[in-house]
């Protein structure tokens, strides 16, 4: 496992992150997501050791946080934040310097092509890049050393469709020797499914929902179903419906487990729709269809 | 260590220069000003000097979130806490330096009735307060952030200040009770001071460390 976080706790006056587990194999891409508090932001400090759990284990890379592991760790990990904190009053040039010297891997010609491709101009201040130009540099820098995990924290927020789809591409690329994991943290659920392989579900500190994207995919579904087949059904076959006269929508998270059921009432099958990651955290989090 | 040094004085140059013009200013003001205020203002530029950067690095820091982006890199987090308290400790012997090359000055030029053991007596005294001071500053960074430390420091400065002269005068009563005045006044008394300073700004750095999460 490339990161392994079981029971992680951390409370402040207005927020508890409470048992929240994180498992990524290599070479996959892990989507965390949830509304915006959900606690993605401190669960990533908390893997990241930015800040220290109040309770739960962390393992990245099979290595447990502690002074004598930090460097080890981090040296194998890019990290790229929503707001990236670099200083701004420095130029491009001087922020790329400064950081190289901490990774032995740094490729240079590596992150030459990157700022080329991403035609930033090193003489800038790093202040005055646009938002996606910081992001863009963001992951330049978090590339440049070739890390073996990329944890990014909503790197996508705030910026245009265009930039977005060309951070998803590089990501694409970076996976695609299977050696590279990468935990992405984002409200934009449409950038996971075109990437992500596992999806872990975050609200109000606390993990609603945490599987392989495909198997949610696969279970989870909505259905349209007659209002008396509905109250038929055991109940915990559905996180969420909507009764519309004689008719019922729901989720269910349980779909072929809902068919069988469905089958052996009506002998029919039922009328059932894929969603998004977008309607299935909407269902999860709101109880809405 | 030295890159992160590096960085820290490569950032706040300019305030560097500014603080040399200061100690000129200082200088040239000292031997205008032939009353004891002119002394003290020569004094008191090591604490200004290491006062005005290290709260210009240390709000450097608060301000680009540094500590956070240094935290992301692979830095161990006592490498991080302790390049500030290399930066204080630069900081603090460079400025004794200058308070004691402009105390040398004024008492070449024979003002202010200044003699060469006052001058290196200036440069121990400087040394031992702006080291307390920015033991206690980083420290308190770590501890409470910026703000925090900005709003108390000026109360922390009185506090070490009222503390240092009081030790100062308990010191000088006993000595002048036991007779033992004359011993106060040897030339080796003056590495008490700076022995009493870098004994706490290593306490201040240790619990700094401690409490650094």
């Amino acid at each position: 496992m490339i990161i392994e976080a079981r029971k992680l706790c951390k409370e402040y006056p207005a927020f508890q992150l409470k048992d929240v587990d994180i498992l990524l194999p290599e070479g996959y891409v892990l989507g965390l997501i949830g509304p915006n508090g959900a606690g993605k932001t401190t669960t990533i400090k908390l893997l990241m050791n930015i800040i220290p759990p109040d309770a739960g284990e962390i393992r990245l890379f099979g290595m447990q946080w502690n002074e004598a592991n930090e460097e080890l760790i981090k040296q194998e990990i890019g990290y790229v934040g929503e707001e990236q904190p670099f200083y701004d009053q420095m130029s491009v040039k001087w922020t790329s310097n400064f950081v190289r010297q901490f990774y032995p891997n740094w490729d240079d010609e590596f992150y030459a092509d990157l700022i080329n491709r991403f035609e930033i101009d090193e003489r800038n201040k790093v202040g005055d890049l646009s938002k996606g130009n910081r992001v863009r540099f963001a992951l330049a820098v978090a590339l440049a050393h070739k890390p073996r995990l990329l944890i990014l924290d909503e790197p996508t927020s705030g910026l245009d469709p265009l930039i977005r789809h060309e951070i998803l591409k590089i990501l694409a690329e970076i996976i695609s020797d299977g050696t590279r994991s990468i935990l992405f943290s984002t409200h934009i659920t449409e950038d996971l499914d075109k990437i992500a392989d596992y999806i872990v579900l975050l609200n109000d500190g606390r993990v609603l929902l945490s599987d392989e994207k495909d198997q949610i995919t696969a279970e989870t579904k909505k259905v349209y179903l007659k209002r008396d087949d509905f109250h038929r059904l055991p109940s915990d076959l559905f996180i969420a419906h909507k009764m519309i006269s004689n008719e019922c929508v729901a989720v269910t998270t349980k779909f072929h487990e809902l068919k069988r059921a469905y089958e052996s009432i009506t002998g029919d099958e039922p009328q059932a729709f894929g969603m998004s990651l977008d309607e299935v955290m909407l269902a999860y989090v709101k109880g809405e269809v | 260590m030295t890159a992160l040094v590096y960085k820290d004085f490569y950032q706040t140059r300019k305030v560097l220069i500014y603080c040399l013009v200061i100690w000129a200013i200082f200088l040239g003001l000292a031997m205008i000003n032939t009353s004891e205020g002119g002394v003290g203002l020569i004094y008191s530029a090591g604490i200004i000097i290491t006062n005005t950067m290290l709260t210009r690095i240390l709000y450097n820091e608060e301000r680009y979130q540094g500590i956070y982006f240094m935290k992301t890199l692979p830095l161990k987090s006592s490498l991080i806490v302790t390049s500030k308290f290399v930066v204080g400790f630069i900081l603090s012997a460079g400025s004794s330096l200058l308070v004691g090359l402009a105390a040398s000055i004024v008492c070449r030029m024979g003002l202010h009735g200044l003699t060469t053991q006052d001058a290196i007596g200036a440069t121990l005294v400087s040394f031992t307060f702006t080291l307390i001071f920015s033991g206690f500053f980083v420290k308190l960074y770590f501890a409470y952030g910026y703000a925090k430390v900005a709003q108390y420091m000026v109360l922390v400065t009185i506090g070490v200040v009222i503390v240092l002269s009081t030790i100062e005068a308990i010191l000088k009563e006993l000595a002048a009770k036991t007779g033992a005045i004359t011993a106060l006044n040897q030339p080796y008394w003056l590495v008490v001071p700076p022995l009493i300073g870098l004994i706490t700004y290593t306490l201040c750095w240790r619990s700094a460390l401690k409490s650094f999460k």
